[in-house]
């Protein structure tokens, strides 16, 4: 038989490697090498188990036998002298094809090599191995399909990146083209390929190409360069482009590679928090949670007068401009950050360069999960002046309204005196009723000076426990003594005592028994309630008038309100009385509420929390 | 009538005051003097000291509670009862640290100066 190129392929009558299909791994590489030795006359002296699956021989069957009686007679000659050759040089090796006679008649051929250690005395044989051809096909295919796995590998990843991957040859001829570009560029693979690439380019921005592709040539690549591309349907497109050679097995350059990455969107958001940043409408900064500022807009540095280049020398510091004081709340501040991830926006000075003190209302929010946050900060100063200001203004005013009020009432008093005397009972009337009409002045300007105060938290209180039940008994009887429309009932009884302010407490009452009279111009009676229970004492005040429509309930309490309903127009004031009486209980700790029907009539309700309850 | 009349020293910038406060406490039986000048305190002598002194806390260009840290300073006078009155609302606090012994904001009830008066001389 002769051996053909045929043999070359595993025949499947043989099987050779049908037991092993299970394992092709390990078939090739356990079993399918033969390693034999030979001695000095090429007499098999060992012959490994693999002969058995290749060339059906057990290996006692061939041991003792020439190893020459087993190739093919075409090759014998060769064989004979390269044997002899070997022999002659120890530690000399060969390799060669040939065709070794299967126990089946068949002929396999085989990849042979073989060495002389016939001289090294732990060996002492010529050492051969025989690699089936077939194996090297199967090795061959088997790598082969690795590698195709690897392409297709390859093409899902490229398939399925965001990016746009796409070939080109060196005159720019785009020869492949991804999902990825098909979505950014908006051209689909079928339309583009064969295409010159500067069609998506910026017809001023042609001689890119000419650059890119001689860096190319030179086999350079060009690295993240952002430029600017067109979409098919002629939108700008913002890119982050990456080119590299594509080289043929030679070595030589012949195309190149581009990933582009659209960053349009990036680069907007970007420049639009840029341009808030610098707009310098507000201060921004960038700091860490140490305390470093790492960035901050000229609004900010000029606010608190340091450079840029001490801001990145790092020489703006949080504790360093903030004065000791609002050390405090700036901790506070930041764990808050560290809790919810934003502060709340509050108040705070920070110390000018120049040692001047800087008011700011600032709020701070944490920059994803990162140490670092983002501060917007306002300069309130002027604000804060101005406050002072109007302050400084309106205690003034009343203090300049007060005086004449003072003369007035002092030659009031006068007058009543001496009329007292001579007994004008008509003109006496008179001047009383002049007389509570300055009270009523007064009784204004002091709450236009309160209401002035408590927006500034300057608003003094006196803090003793007094007796509740004495202070509302007082107040009903003083303001029945001047009212003739009303009968002011007073039920129930406490002895309880609160402690706060027993004058401003008075006001509050004072207040809404004016209140009641006021609005319930056709009723007769105002039921002044007092209880307690283990915790607070409640007064209340109801009447039988007008009522309060429920829209209008919640906002009785805010500052300047008025109900504006057509009817109640007709009731003048300033809408600032029940605005300081709430601010008053609430400054004891206190609640303020109503309850009220239009056209029925209210009820003010006030608790306040025993002295007992403030332990 | 008592024995001896009772003087009131009345310290204030505003004439009108001066004047109804004037009538009317002499009306109650007291022997008043009046000024606006707060410089005539400093004059006061032996002899002629009053029996209570009621004094403006702002007089047009002088603080009356200087004046009454120098009266309460001063061993001839620092036994002369002081009460302070003011139009201004934060007065009442400064007004006692400098020595006050009592103070009315303004404006008052006569009723509640007499009181005021009676309780001090």
């Amino acid at each position: 038989m002769t051996p053909t190129s045929k043999k070359t392929h595993v025949s499947p009558e043989v099987g050779v490697f049908g037991r092993q299909e299970q394992d092709e791994q390990n078939t090739i590489e356990d079993y399918l090498d033969i390693i034999v030795l030979l001695n000095g006359d090429a007499v098999i002296t060992y012959v490994s188990p693999s002969v058995t699956p290749v060339l059906g021989y057990m290996p006692e069957e061939i041991v003792g036998s020439c190893i020459l009686c087993l190739v093919h007679s075409d090759h014998l000659a060769t064989m004979q002298r390269l044997v002899s050759e070997m022999k002659q040089a120890p530690g000399k090796g060969l390799s060669a094809n040939c065709c070794l006679h299967a126990k089946d008649d068949s002929w396999e051929w085989f990849e042979g090599s073989a060495i002389n250690l016939l001289h090294v005395p732990a060996s002492g044989a010529i050492v051969c191995t025989f690699r089936p051809h077939s194996r090297l096909l199967i090795v061959h295919e088997h790598e082969e399909r690795v590698a195709k796995e690897d392409l297709l590998h390859l093409a899902a990843i490229i398939e399925s990146s965001d990016d746009a991957i796409l070939g080109k040859s060196l005159d720019g001829i785009i020869t492949s083209w991804n999902a990825g570009a098909e979505r950014i560029y908006g051209y689909s693979a079928q339309e583009i390929i064969g295409q010159p690439v500067t069609r998506l380019f910026l017809p001023d921005r042609l001689d890119e190409f000419t650059q890119i592709m001689d860096r190319i040539r030179r086999g350079e690549r060009v690295d993240h360069y952002e430029t600017m591309r067109v979409r098919k349907d002629g939108t700008m497109l913002t890119l982050s482009v990456t080119v590299s050679p594509i080289r043929d097995s030679s070595g030589t350059i012949i195309g190149a590679s581009t990933i582009a990455r659209d960053v349009t969107e990036q680069r907007l958001l970007e420049a639009k928090f840029r341009h808030l940043f610098n707009s310098n409408l507000i201060g921004v900064f960038v700091a860490d949670f140490a305390g470093t500022f790492l960035d901050a807009n000229d609004a900010f540095l000029e606010m608190i007068g340091y450079s840029r280049d001490e801001l990145l020398a790092g020489a703006m510091q949080r504790d360093l401009i903030t004065p000791v004081e609002f050390h405090l709340l700036s901790q506070q501040a930041l764990s808050t950050l560290r809790e919810t991830g934003s502060s709340q926006t509050h108040e705070k000075e920070y110390l000018h360069r120049s040692g001047r003190r800087v008011s700011v209302m600032i709020a701070v929010a944490r920059i994803g999960q990162s140490e670092t946050c983002i501060g917007f900060a306002l300069d309130i100063s002027e604000r804060k002046e101005l406050d002072k200001r109007k302050d400084e203004f309106i205690s003034m005013a009343s203090h300049e309204l007060k005086t004449p009020v003072t003369s007035l009432k002092g030659f009031l008093t006068l007058l009543q005196r001496r009329l007292a005397t001579q007994g004008q009972q008509k003109e006496l009337y008179y001047l009383a009723r002049m007389d509570s009409q300055i009270n009523k002045l007064i009784k204004l300007i002091n709450d236009l000076l309160d209401l002035s105060k408590m927006q500034t938290g300057q608003l003094a209180y006196r803090e003793e426990p007094f007796v509740l039940d004495e202070l509302v008994q007082e107040i009903v009887e003083n303001i029945q003594e001047t009212t003739q429309t009303h009968h002011l009932q007073l039920e129930g009884k406490t002895q309880a005592k609160v402690f706060g302010d027993r004058d401003r407490v008075g006001q509050v009452l004072i207040n809404l028994l004016n209140n009641a009279i006021k609005y319930s111009p056709y009723a007769d009676t105002v039921l002044v309630h007092i209880a307690n229970d283990e915790k607070d004492a409640h007064i209340s005040v109801q009447d039988f008038g007008i009522g309060i429509a429920v829209e209008h309930q919640r906002k009785v309490f805010e500052r300047f309100y008025q109900v504006t309903d057509p009817e109640e127009k007709t009731y003048p004031g300033l809408g600032i009385g029940l605005y300081i009486s709430h601010e008053i209980v609430k400054r004891h700790n206190g609640e303020m509420w109503v309850e009220s029907k239009k056209g029925s009539g209210t009820t003010f309700h006030v608790t306040l929390p025993l002295v007992e309850q403030r332990a | 009538m008592q024995d001896e009349i009772k003087k009131v020293l009345v310290v204030d910038d505003d004439v009108d005051i001066l004047e109804f406060l004037q009538e009317l406490l002499e009306l109650e039986g007291y022997s008043v003097m009046v000024t606006e000048k707060a410089d005539y305190v400093e004059t006061l002598q032996n002899g002629g000291l009053p029996d209570l002194i009621l004094l403006d806390v702002f007089l047009s260009g002088k603080d009356g509670r200087d004046i009454a840290r120098q009266l309460k300073g001063r061993v001839d006078t620092r036994h002369i009862p002081i009460v302070m009155f003011s139009a201004h609302p934060n007065a009442e606090k400064t007004a006692r640290e400098a020595g006050a012994n009592d103070f009315l904001p303004k404006p008052f009830e006569i009723d509640d100066l007499l009181a005021k008066i009676e309780q001090h001389i």
